[in-house]
Order: structure tokens, then C-alpha cells, then sequence
């Protein structure tokens, strides 16, 4: 009766916790992709990397502009 | 393409042109530069802002030229909140940045910031006086050199491709030399001489307001810069190294350059993207953000 009783607590214990674990890391992708969708229309790049053939197509800056 | 390039207001002034300039151009050109610069500087004892700066509150009576960059930069501080202020002239002395190129000399003494009374204390009377309240002081620093460019545009064709820069502030008008637009690279904060980004730019103006090339330590050991927050009139603790912003005009450009950077990375980029501001934000960290840039940015570089 004891063991039933422990087996059962066990299961119960596992099963919130895994269901809490769940819903915490949905929480986090659905966070991360609202961010990800409202920055795309705005905030273009972080440092991506150039593609090659896009390095070969633009020539050498004619200037800079830099804080002075 | 033709190339001609001075020094005027502390830094390298290039004109770049897609065939040869009408004769006398670069000499105007030139000539235009050193009047402003005569009238504006800070550090020309003689100059009409140093003048104005020591009437202790006695009327001024100002030159028309003078008047209407002091206007502008009013207006600049009134658009941007207060952001853009003209009165630091005493935070930044009080930095330890008092006489040009002191920033290169390694270490400046640094004293306690004065109150910072702020850019409503100006007055400009109807005939043209300047009342500056005594404890006030203006420095036009940036803000008069996009102004000289903006100027300068004036005395160039219309009916060629050129580009003036002076010292990053530059407006740029047609197609460049080969037609894909004027490419300007923005320079990495971190690393002096080479690009983090190109941009293509046609008939339009680039500014970049910066903490890290006008910095020095001070006597007490603390790492300083030029770029006072006119809220507390000390140097800014933004977390931003570096704003460039393009706009139409070169001072459009300047002033918000400077209210993003003091504005720090979070908020600047709320402000680009709500009010449609193309800018390069490159924080302390070396991120960079690229804000309504659309199809003005022909290369960023990877890591």
C-alpha cells in the first residue's frame, strides 16, 4: 500500500514538473519568435555575414564617415 | 575622379567629383570653411562666438550668419528635447577638453561640471542681439561643421556627381563615380580605418556622432570623452560607441546622430524605427543594428 502510495506520488511529481517545463520553454520560443517578427520590419541586421559574390560586386568605399 | 582635399575645423575636408570642377570651386570651397570657422570656433579667441561667450550677459549684437546657425541649433535643441544642447561649453571644458586637439594629448585634468543652465536661458532679440545669461556658454562644435557643409553644397554644380566630406559629415549629390551611388563606409569605433558597414548613398547627407575618437583620461584616472549628456552635463555613459544617421541635410543628420547616441542602443533604436530614421547603431560591445537602411546598405561585414 506504502509503495502504491509513493509510486503514485512519484508519477505525479514527475508529470507537473515535466508539464511545467513544457510551458516554460513554449513561453520561451513564443517570446523569442515575437521578438524575432517585430524586429525583422525594423531592425534589419546584426552582423550578418557577406555572401562572395556580394564582397566582388561592390567596389572599394569612395569615403568614410566616422565620429569626429 | 577628381579629388581635392584641406584641412579646416580640426580635421581632413575631401571634395570628391565625378569629372573637373568649374575653375575657382576648391577655392571657394575653402574660403567658405575658414569664414565659418573664423566666426564659429571655440577656439579662436577672436572669433564671434568666443566674443559672445565672454559678453557676460551684455547684448550681443550678432552677425547675420551668425544668427542663423544660433537659430538652428535653438531649434535643434527645442526638436530634440533638449538632447542636442549648444550650452556644454563648460561641461566639455570641465571634461578637461579646453584648447583643439587636447583630446590627443593623453591625459586632461578634469574639474566638477558646472550646472548646466541649458539652451532655453538664449535669447535673440527682434534687432538682433544675443543675450547669453553670464555662466552660460555655447559651443556650435559638430552642429557648425554639418552646417559648413551644408552651406558649401550651395557653391558646387548641379549638374555634376560630387561629394563633400569633413571628417565623416558629408552630403553626397548623384550617382558617384560609376553609377551605383556614393559608397561610404561607416567606420568600426573600435578599429580606426576600417568599415563595419557600406553604405550607397545619393542625394543625401551622413553623419556619425562618436564616443570613441575624441577621448582621453583624465588626472583622476577615468576614461573621458567630448560627448557631454547635456541632463547632467558630464560626458555621456551611453552604451553606444557610435550613431551614423542619414538624413537630407548634413545638421538633420548631426543633431539626431547625437540625440540617438545619448539615448543609448535601446531607446535609439525605439526612436529610428518609429520615426523612420536610416541609422547605424554600433553599441560598446561592437553590435551593430542597421535601422530603415533598406536599400542604401550595399555591405555589412561578418564576424
Amino acid at each position: 500500500m506504502a509503495r502504491k502510495g509513493i509510486a503514485t506520488e512519484a508519477r505525479l511529481h514527475v508529470t507537473a514538473g515535466s508539464v511545467a517545463l513544457l510551458l516554460s520553454a513554449w513561453a520561451a520560443l513564443a517570446a523569442g519568435d515575437a521578438i524575432k517578427q517585430s524586429n525583422a520590419s525594423q531592425v534589419e541586421a546584426v552582423r550578418r555575414p557577406i555572401a562572395p559574390n556580394q564582397q566582388q560586386a561592390v567596389r572599394a568605399p569612395d569615403t568614410q564617415t566616422r565620429g569626429s | 575622379m577628381e579629388m581635392h582635399a584641406f584641412r579646416a575645423m580640426g580635421t581632413e575636408i575631401e571634395l570628391l567629383s565625378n569629372g573637373p570642377l568649374p575653375p575657382g570651386t576648391t577655392v571657394e570651397v575653402e574660403d567658405w570653411f575658414e569664414t565659418v570657422e573664423a566666426a564659429l570656433s571655440r577656439f579662436r579667441p577672436d572669433s564671434e562666438l568666443s566674443l559672445l561667450n565672454a559678453s557676460d550677459g551684455r547684448p550681443f549684437a550678432a552677425s547675420p550668419m551668425f544668427l542663423e546657425v544660433l537659430t538652428l541649433a535653438l531649434d535643434a535643441a527645442r526638436g530634440s528635447g533638449g538632447l542636442f544642447d549648444p550650452t556644454v561649453l563648460y561641461g566639455v571644458m570641465a571634461a578637461g577638453y579646453r584648447e583643439s586637439g587636447d583630446y590627443e594629448r593623453g591625459i586632461l585634468v578634469a574639474t566638477a561640471p558646472p550646472p548646466n543652465p541649458g539652451w532655453k536661458d538664449i535669447e535673440v532679440t527682434h534687432d538682433g542681439c544675443v543675450l547669453l545669461p553670464p555662466g552660460v556658454g555655447i559651443d556650435l562644435g559638430g552642429f557648425a561643421k554639418g552646417w559648413t557643409v551644408d552651406r558649401a553644397a550651395g557653391l558646387l554644380p548641379r549638374d555634376c556627381a560630387w561629394l563633400l566630406n569633413a571628417g565623416g559629415d558629408l552630403i553626397a549629390r548623384g550617382n558617384g563615380p560609376s553609377s551605383d551611388g556614393w559608397l561610404v563606409g561607416v567606420e568600426d569605433p573600435a578599429q580606426p580605418g576600417t568599415d563595419v558597414a557600406v553604405l550607397q548613398i545619393r542625394n543625401r547627407a551622413v553623419a556619425t556622432s562618436s564616443i570613441m575618437r575624441r577621448r582621453w583620461l583624465t588626472d583622476g584616472g577615468a576614461v573621458s570623452h567630448h560627448l557631454i549628456d547635456p541632463r547632467t552635463g558630464c560626458p555621456s555613459e551611453t552604451d553606444l560607441a557610435s550613431v551614423t544617421v542619414i538624413a537630407r541635410t548634413v545638421t538633420q543628420a548631426e543633431v539626431i546622430a547625437k540625440r540617438l547616441l545619448l539615448s543609448g542602443s535601446t531607446e535609439a533604436r525605439a526612436i529610428s524605427s518609429r520615426e523612420h530614421i536610416p541609422a547605424v547603431l554600433i553599441d560598446s560591445s561592437g553590435c551593430s543594428s542597421f535601422v530603415n537602411c533598406g536599400g542604401m546598405l550595399a555591405v555589412v561585414r561578418g564576424e
